[in-house]
């Protein structure tokens, strides 16, 4: 057993270096250096302790939990609980911190933002560790809006907004709505969109604590049977889940929310590779794997009476999740099918392949109906597994990126070319990654993926499968055209500079990075013992998370075989396009009409953020405008119209009365007759 | 005992009125003689209303006269507030009447006005009412023209021709009472009020209280008789503005008040209430409404006079309407209210007129900045504006919520009408206020007996706002 306090101590490191690095920056210290190797040593403190516990955990088979009192009155403390799922988690995220961490010390050099950078760097990986380390939700949302912040000032770093810092093509609009996005917009767009989902978090969170008077989610998953039949006699059940889920969902940048990720590219590369690739973006998808469990346990054993509603509930929950991953996976990677941006690429790659991991864990939890624990445990190892080979390889992907775009002066492909011939092992690391995201054997992408396929036909979703199988082609085609255009063809517009290797710094994280997505592929035998142990030793999960390795491991169906085949037949398809049939893509959009409809259409990204601004951006600027409009209105009542009316009433009040005698004399005489009558009247 | 304790008032009031009239042999040049009679006679007539104020309070109502004057608690507490606003009035102004040209008439007018005002506000029999009427009426004309510049001249004319015609009302109002009454008694045989109603007959009754009500409303300032008093009150020296609008004017309440109460009876009281509501909205909107708009301290005070009559005639309704449908014990509070209301109003109203008319340049600015030339008087100023406004824990506050708590029982919508008007009294109360804090060109320190009084009056409607539910408790028998 390890020292519990450990536990606290991986997030709370990084949250210290933080602060310590405000200090630095207060007191003025001006070597940028300082702040590059301060973060990057916390990063690797965090990254030990979490080894350590994680390591502990996974081997003596004991969670690790550390805690102290904080809010007595809703009976909060700062809990942290490291059980499977959190230890896979934190020593993932710890070294894929700190190898983004180096990269970024060479990749920041000369930046006038390196200690705002590192700052908050430092600060999103306290903030991500906290997440998947958390024992309760509120402490869980903190991190999570820590994350948030972060991300907003990272897409931000370069919020001058100079031209080469943005995302699309300067000018470029659909319907009307522009598709070009400065850094400073980016960063608003990604708290905005994520914020939305965050409200349906809290309400959720609000529900549950309202009906088990806390807000452990060890707590939460014991009560689970009772809490989610209550939901279900009134109702309510579906919703309060899609509600919680939504959070994961906006966070996880699948559709509707995904337009965020896709500008999040204004950030520094590094930035993109942990936040936007690696980590941030999969607390979504960890929420679900730490719920879908919790779920899944509570429908199975909820009481008698209920336990039919409770069930139905729960499948449709779990088929929403399960269908929105599949759309997503099918719909970004037809937009990275055209898109021209190296980042913006890899960036509908991170969505759909997220994609990947909601149909898995929806897949799973869809077996609710049949009491499948098994098909179920398979389900949402399958979700993790891909979650930690796309970590691996994405990262990989996006660190190579921002050399690219260094190397080039530019985030367009059009003006990168032919980069083998000058950097090989950068085009080592790129085959390796793109193999990997691709879904050849024996890299990790292989696995992760087939399994997460393997889980939608487990759970017999049909639409789902298909749409799967349809992005995993979609990704072998998006994906070579990558690397063909970029590393194998001369490019279509000349570059101002010579390309060369990029130095160790930037390099070694990269090819260690494409190098583990090789290893964990070839070692992915022991691989599933690991996870299957992990998700034994997850919350709710010793008894619904139980799967024997072997289950875990892919074995050669037909359904295997033509995806694989497929996926295989499409890389040399693409391959065959550029390289030997040389078909000028170009001259066939100026050509055909439908050519070009159909490419505009996936360019513009379904039109989906046009249709995005004008109704709800400009609907509520519309309807700001006409509650401003109100507001004047009520505004002019009170300190104009009031007032004149007043003002008016007064003066002409006062204008009845004259000095003259004779007038008041006989307005006396007057009015008293008038009451008189007046009294005479009513006495009657 | 009720004889023995009737001639010490008598002969008390006897005293104060002899001060009054011994003033005209002093000295012209001197002003110290005067001014010390003037005190002798303010303070015996405060005497004789403490007195009866103390009698009525331990033994009950109090006959003067062979029944022409009656005391009863409300009555002698409204004689006791004229009392208290005679010494405000008196020690604000100080000295300063012996510079007029009329001296040192205001220092004899002023005990003899007192006199009238004992006499009236007990009054019981209607020639009794016309008699003190014209006695006061006449030394009110006199008052208002004192000061000798041509404003107040132009005042005082007038206010005398508008008398003249409200004396025929009065006058009228006499004869008719006569007729229907057989009789000119305005009290009943019995001192319990029980199913007693002054006017059994319903035409006649309603001609008797109309023209009853155009007399007094002219006095009162009720609209639509008040043509007269925005040129008395806003144009007119405030110092001789103060006798009439914070001294005579409270014994006109009383009389008022009693004749109403006595002529309610479940056959007229539903029409009389409607009657005062009617003239309570009016003159309570006409007042506020008016009020404004005016950026001038004694124009706005001379409104909201008129505002402050029109709440008294809210109390007024429920007074009529108590009596009629829920008995005498209802109206008294009613009628207790009114007391409290009064004594917020007179302790107002007084020293602040007073205070104005003491600028060399009254009305326009005459506060202003006042803050920092003499920050004691502008901070009591600020205290009695309050209290006029109704806020608590001011005196002011306590009148209207009792007043506005008998009138909720008659009819909500005329207490929501009477709190509009409240609220919307708060716009020239606080404009004034502000004034006295402006920046610019503030005025010079008023003299210290001004400073003197106001601070007294401010105390006085602190202390008595603190006490205010124990007073109210004392008057309702």
């Amino acid at each position: 057993m390890v020292e519990p306090v450990y536990a606290t101590l991986i997030w709370g490191v990084p949250y210290l270096g933080a602060g310590i690095l405000g200090i630095l920056y207060v007191v003025g210290v001006k070597n940028e250096k300082v702040y590059g190797i301060f973060s990057a040593l916390t990063l690797l403190t965090a990254a030990i302790l979490a080894t350590i516990v994680g390591v502990d955990v996974l081997r003596t088979g004991h969670p690790v939990l550390h805690q102290f009192k904080w809010i007595q009155s809703i009976n909060v403390s700062v809990s942290t609980y490291i059980d499977g799922l959190s230890a896979i988690m934190v020593i993932l995220v710890s070294w894929l911190s700190f190898l983004i961490g180096v990269y970024s010390i060479e990749y920041m050099k000369g930046d006038w933002g390196v200690p705002r950078y590192f700052f908050f760097f430092t600060f999103f990986v306290g903030s991500m560790l906290l997440v998947v380390s958390a024992n309760n939700l509120l402490l869980l949302f903190i991190g999570w809006e820590g994350t948030g912040l972060a991300s907003y000032a990272l897409i931000g770093h370069w919020y001058t907004d100079e031209e080469e810092y943005w995302v699309g093509v300067p000018g470029r609009k659909a319907m009307g709505t522009p598709m070009y996005f400065e850094p400073s917009h980016s960063g608003l767009r990604a708290i905005l969109f994520t914020r939305v989902g965050d409200i349906g978090m809290l309400i959720g969170m609000a529900i549950m604590y309202m009906l088990t008077g806390s807000l452990s989610i060890t707590e939460i998953a014991t009560k689970a049977p009772s809490w989610m039949a209550w939901l279900a006699s009134h109702h309510v059940l579906t919703l309060t889940l899609i509600l919680f889920t939504l959070g994961a969902l906006a966070k996880s940048a699948q559709f509707p929310f995904h337009e965020w990720l896709v500008t999040a590219m204004t950030g520094p590369t590094p930035v993109s590779a942990l936040i936007h690739a690696a980590t941030m973006v999969k607390a979504g998808i960890y929420l679900v794997l730490r719920f879908a469990p919790i779920f899944y346990y509570g429908a199975i054993n909820s009481p008698a009476p209920l336990h039919a509603v409770v069930v139905h509930d729960t499948y449709q929950f779990f088929t929403l999740v399960a269908g929105l991953g599949a759309v997503t996976a099918f719909m970004l990677g037809t937009m990275a099918l055209v898109s021209n941006e190296f980042k913006l690429i890899l960036a509908f790659s991170t969505a759909s392949q997220i994609g990947y991991m909601f149909l898995a864990a929806g897949a799973a939890g869809m077996l609710v109906t049949e009491v499948n624990n098994v098909g179920f445990a398979m389900g949402v190892l399958a979700g993790l597994s891909h979650l930690m080979s796309h970590a691996v390889f994405k990262a990989a992907l996006f660190l190579i990126s921002g050399w690219a775009l260094h190397v080039a002066h530019s985030r367009f492909i059009d003006k990168m070319g032919n980069y083998a011939k000058y950097m090989k092992w950068t085009a080592l690391s790129m085959w390796l990654a793109g193999l990997s995201l691709m879904g050849i054997p024996p890299l990790s992408g292989f696995f992760s993926k087939e399994l997460t396929l393997h889980a939608a036909e487990e759970a017999h979703f049909g639409w789902g499968f298909i749409l799967g199988a349809l992005a995993a082609l979609l990704t072998a085609g998006y994906t070579t055209r990558l690397i063909v255009r970029v590393f194998h063809m001369p490019p279509y517009e000349e570059p101002e500079h010579e390309p060369h290797e990029a130095p160790i710094l930037m390099l070694g994280p990269y090819l260690i990075l494409a190098l583990a997505a090789l290893a964990i592929g070839i070692a992915w035998g022991p691989m599933t013992h690991v996870l299957a142990k992990a998700g034994q030793l997850t919350r709710a999960g010793a008894l619904v998370l139980k799967v024997p390795p072997s289950d875990l491991m892919i074995h050669i169906t037909s359904t295997v075989a033509t995806i694989l085949g497929g996926a295989i037949a499409v890389i040399l398809f693409v391959w065959y396009l550029y390289k030997i049939a040389n078909v000028n893509f170009r001259a066939i959009l100026a050509r055909s009409a439908l050519a070009k409809a159909t490419y505009d259409f996936l360019f513009d990204r379904w039109y989906i953020n046009a249709i995005i601004y004008i109704l709800l951006v400009y609907g509520f600027a519309g309807f700001a405008a006409a509650l401003a409009g109100v507001d004047f209105g009520i505004d002019w009542f009170y300190h104009v119209g009031l007032l004149a009316f007043f003002g008016a009433s007064s003066f002409a009040l006062r204008a009845l009365h004259r000095g003259r005698p004779d007038y008041i004399l006989s307005m006396y005489l007057y009015m008293a007759g008038i009451v008189l009558l007046l009294a005479y009247l009513f006495w009657r | 005992m009720s004889l023995a304790t009737a001639g010490v008032i008598e002969g008390l009031l006897y005293g104060a009125l002899a001060a009054g009239l011994l003033v005209p042999l002093t000295p012209r040049e001197r002003s110290r003689p005067a001014l010390a009679l003037a005190w002798i006679g303010v303070l015996l007539y405060s005497a004789a209303s403490a007195l009866t104020l103390a009698y009525t309070l331990s033994h009950g109502p109090l006959e003067l006269y062979s029944r022409l004057v009656i005391y009863d608690r409300f009555a002698a507490f409204m004689a006791s507030i004229a009392g208290l606003a005679a010494i405000l009035a008196l020690l604000s102004i100080g000295s300063q009447a012996a510079e007029w040209p009329s001296h040192p008439a205001y220092y004899s007018l002023l005990p003899i006005i007192l006199f009238g005002v004992y006499m009236i506000t007990g009054a019981a029999n209607a020639v009794m009412v016309l008699a003190v009427w014209l006695l006061v009426s006449v030394a009110s004309y006199v008052v208002i023209a004192l000061p000798g510049d041509a404003e107040s001249r132009a005042a005082a004319v007038r206010y005398i021709l508008m008398g003249a015609i409200a004396t025929l009302f009065l006058a009228f109002w006499v004869a008719v009472h006569a007729v229907a009454t057989s009789s000119v008694a305005l009290a009943p045989p019995r001192t319990d009020m029980f199913d007693f109603s002054l006017y059994p007959q319903a035409s006649i009754g309603a001609l008797a209280i109309t023209l009853f009500l155009a007399a007094l409303g002219f006095k009162l300032g009720v609209v639509p008789f008040h043509w007269w008093l925005p040129n008395v009150y806003a144009r007119a020296d405030g110092r001789a503005v103060s006798v009439v609008a914070g001294v005579a004017k409270v014994g006109f309440i009383a009389v008022t008040a009693r004749l109403i109460y006595y002529a309610a009876s479940p056959a007229n009281a539903k029409a009389l209430a409607l009657l005062l509501a009617g003239l309570a909205v009016v003159t309570m909107t006409y007042g506020n409404i008016a009020a404004l708009t005016t950026r001038d301290l004694q124009a706005i005070l001379a409104y909201s006079s008129i505002a402050h009559i029109g709440y008294i005639l809210t109390a007024l309704a429920a007074v009529a309407y108590l009596k009629g449908y829920a008995g005498a014990t209802a109206a008294e509070a009613a009628l207790a209210a009114i007391a409290i209301h009064t004594l917020a109003y007179a302790t107002s109203k007084s020293p602040l007129f007073a205070a104005i008319g003491a600028k060399p340049e009254p009305g326009f600015r005459s506060l202003r900045g006042l803050l920092r030339t003499s920050p004691g008087a502008a901070l009591a100023v600020a205290v009695l504006l309050l209290s006029l406004l109704g806020v608590p824990p001011l005196v002011g506050f306590w009148g209207k919520l009792y007043m506005f708590m008998a009138a909720i029982k008659y009819s909500i919508p005329l207490v929501a009408i009477a709190l509009v008007n409240s609220g919307i009294s708060a716009v020239y109360y606080v404009i004034a206020i502000r004034e006295l804090a402006a920046p610019e060109e503030p005025v010079e320190a008023p003299p210290a007996s001004v400073v003197a009084t106001l601070t007294a009056a401010a105390l006085i409607v602190l202390v008595v706002g603190l006490a205010a539910p124990y007073l109210y408790s004392l008057i309702i028998p």
